[in-house]
């Protein structure tokens, strides 16, 4: 399904078909669609961009499982062994959560939630859950 | 590899080394709208702004260390590192310039050779500031 007026949208984090949001030293910005066939966007900082060429430039912004939105709020510590261990500095609280799908087009990937960083204010977006790659679990009492 | 659509790109480094330069700002990534060896492109940044007529010279093709490599992006974030950017090594770095990983990458002006990388983006501990250098500057700093 391609982007469609009304849907929540951000810059495509794909890149090459791989999900590659650890490219992003600025917060996510999101926007919502006003006309699917321009495309143009009303960005949340008031900034109105008209006619995006192609909508594969564009990740719309699914609804989270009810697992997922219960770490909103929360701090949480990256999830790594051994070598991958993490920094304490790394713990973070959560935003928001929330999938991304490429254009709209069906591709749809883990659940992703958007910390900031209790240490630097830095943002990150980062699986829910992952074996493989940075995630997070929630730390108690924090 | 050249820049083609839906690849993402940052503006090229207009000054300093990848081993020593100092950002203030961090770098602005955005994905691109191309058909192959048109120039110049369009780009979508990440703060929404839809950018056309820019020369792929002017734009680094950025891509992902690969993540098998045990060197790779999950090695790094989530650690603390020393940011040994003096060329003297008289001249220890200071712990203010110890910093957070953002992200590891590679950079190819216009998509062409040569490879700049792995760079680590790191952001300061102490300060909002920026610093892209080469992953061989980095230090992890264990228990931080």
């Amino acid at each position: 399904m391609p982007v469609a007026a009304g849907d929540i949208v951000a810059m495509t984090t794909w890149n090459a078909g791989v999900l590659t949001h650890h490219i992003q030293p600025q917060p996510v910005r999101f926007g919502r669609v006003e006309d699917s066939a321009g495309i143009d966007v009303l960005w949340e900082d008031g900034t109105f961009t008209q006619t995006i060429p192609n909508d594969n430039l564009l990740d719309v912004i699914q609804d989270v499982t009810v697992a997922n939105e219960d770490l909103i709020g929360k701090v949480v510590r990256f999830v790594m062994t051994g070598s991958r261990r993490p920094s304490p500095a790394y713990d973070a609280i959560v935003v928001a959560a929330y999938r991304r799908e490429r254009g709209g087009g069906g591709v749809l990937t883990d659940d992703l939630v958007l910390v900031r960083l209790l240490s630097n204010n830095m943002w990150y977006e980062v699986l829910a859950d992952s074996t493989t790659l940075p995630s997070v679990t929630r730390l108690d009492d924090r | 590899m050249a820049i083609t659509s839906y690849r993402h790109v940052s503006p090229h480094r207009i000054s300093g080394e990848y081993s020593r330069g100092y950002q203030g700002q961090p770098p602005r990534f955005g994905v691109i709208y191309a058909t192959p060896g048109l120039d110049p492109a369009t780009v979508l940044w990440d703060d929404g702004r839809l950018i056309t007529n820019v020369s792929q010279t002017m734009l680094d093709l950025v891509f992902a260390v690969d993540l098998g490599d045990p060197d790779s992006l999950p090695y790094w974030i989530g650690k603390v590192v020393e940011v040994a950017i003096n060329p003297s090594a008289t001249l220890q770095p200071s712990a203010s310039f110890d910093a957070t990983v953002v992200s590891i990458y590679y950079r190819r002006q216009n998509g062409l050779d040569p490879r700049i990388g792995p760079i680590g983006l790191c952001k300061l501990l102490n300060s909002d500031d920026y610093i892209e250098t080469l992953t061989s500057n980095l230090t992890v700093l264990d228990n931080r």
